[in-house]
């Protein structure tokens, strides 16, 4: 038999059945310390519901993010030996992607899609293919083939640009990331570089825009400094985002 | 069970189980935040939370296999978190109630600029069992159920533990109001 106090716990809690709620009430009527107690933990129970839950900082995310990228890569290692010819299905792609984005995007501001990418005419085998590896295949198997294609020593021009099509514009933050991390080995391709800065203007998840920053900052584009003050300057972008930037402007 | 995004917790569990990694992430950004808000309500430290929370993850990464498909992610995803925490201390070599006993040292006040409300100070100054059963059921929302096979203990001693910690927190509550 449980004594008042656990009874009104239970009450609290929402525990007890409507009789057993009636009966604690009207003993509470006829006692006044009893009641308080009751509106005690009535008011204890509620406000805990209503305690705000912290949040991890954005630098947990993209640690998070960074060792998920790496846990996949580190499974995609064994098949990428039994593959037969994954450079040249990223050649494919690639040129797909070159015939894609020139259409679509050369000379524009390439705002950042959380649709997929679309189909223009007549459209090759090739450009197919890379829908298919854009639309269709699933996020750990186009971190697959990004991993892939940088095992290579020197990075192919058409690998290059599916990497950057990737960067900008792929739904998949995680992709995006891995773009970014696969991308950002290649210091030297200016191409790269200013790729990266319109990658930036266009971004809107702050993981990525952090990382596009470090990026930045480790490739030593001073070039990056005006994007990284409009970061600062933009009252609408993550304040994690914004201090990374005011490190990166004192690194560069 | 969640379902938003279309797809429940125990789906994408099952996904990430058959190799899909990439689906980790979805549960990651689903949970972040409720096992985090746990850590740091545990152990009231911010850097420790994040390693925390970084090795619960990387935990259900390499267990993945273990996860049987049919039970609710979220009370696995926090038997986890509480394994991950006791290895913590263990490796430390300091008892789970040092976690309280920081308090006295003073060295978790690095929080008290948040300007702490008097029911989140009651919160830290309680017997972390008691405190983490509440988080359980009252933050996180678990059946007794779930919380008995986090904790270790039987669902009647959950719900007995439950009541302790509402009369433990009820009474350091009204010491902090009536000091303030």
């Amino acid at each position: 038999m449980e004594n008042i106090e656990d009874r009104l716990v239970d009450y609290a809690l929402g525990n007890l059945s409507k009789e057993e709620k009636q009966h604690i009430e009207k003993e509470a009527e006829q006692d006044s310390s009893l009641k308080q107690r009751l509106l005690d933990y009535q008011k204890l129970w509620y406000e805990m519901g209503e305690l705000k839950e912290k949040t991890p900082p954005q630098s947990q995310t993209v640690r998070f993010e960074r060792w998920l990228n790496d846990e996949i890569y580190q499974q995609a290692k064994p098949e990428a030996r039994t593959i037969s010819i994954p450079l040249n299905f990223i050649k494919y792609a690639a040129a797909a992607v070159v015939l894609l984005f020139a259409g679509l995007f050369i000379g524009t501001q390439i705002g950042k899609e959380t649709t997929p990418v679309k189909l223009v005419d007549n459209q090759s085998e090739a450009q197919e293919r890379f829908i298919q590896l854009v639309n269709n295949q699933s996020t750990t198997s186009r971190i697959k083939t990004i991993n892939e294609s940088t095992e290579q020593e020197t990075l192919d021009p058409e690998v290059r640009d599916v990497l950057i099509a990737l960067m900008k514009e792929d739904p998949s933050t995680q992709v995006r990331l891995t773009a970014v991390d696969a991308l950002s080995s290649y210091s030297e391709e200016a191409l790269i570089k200013t790729n990266m800065i319109l990658a930036l203007k266009s971004e809107e998840e702050p993981i990525v825009q952090i990382a596009l920053i470090h990026a930045l900052v480790h490739m030593g584009d001073l070039n990056a400094k005006e994007s990284f003050q409009d970061i600062i300057d933009d009252e609408f972008i993550d304040e994690s985002v914004k201090d990374e930037a005011r490190l990166g402007i004192t690194r560069l | 069970m969640k379902t938003t995004n279309q797809h429940t917790d125990e789906a994408i569990m099952r996904s990430v189980k058959d190799g899909d990694l990439a689906a980790l992430g979805e549960l990651y950004r689903r949970y972040q935040a409720k096992v985090y808000d746990y850590f740091l309500r545990m152990t009231r430290d911010e850097s420790l939370s994040c390693d925390l929370l970084q090795n619960t993850f990387e935990r259900v990464m390499k267990g993945r296999k273990t996860y049987s498909g049919n039970q609710p992610f979220v009370g696995w995803l926090f038997r986890i978190a509480k394994n991950v925490r006791m290895d913590h201390y263990r490796r430390q070599k300091v008892k789970v109630v040092d976690e309280a006993s920081n308090h006295d040292r003073g060295e978790w006040m690095d929080n008290s600029h948040l300007d702490k409300s008097d029911l989140e100070r009651a919160l830290d100054q309680m017997d972390p069992d008691f405190r983490e059963v509440l988080l359980l059921t009252r933050f996180e929302e678990l059946k007794y159920k779930e919380v008995a096979m986090i904790v270790g203990i039987s669902e009647t001693g959950v719900k007995s533990r439950v009541h302790r910690a509402v009369k433990q927190l009820r009474s350091i509550y009204l010491t902090i109001t009536k000091t303030t």
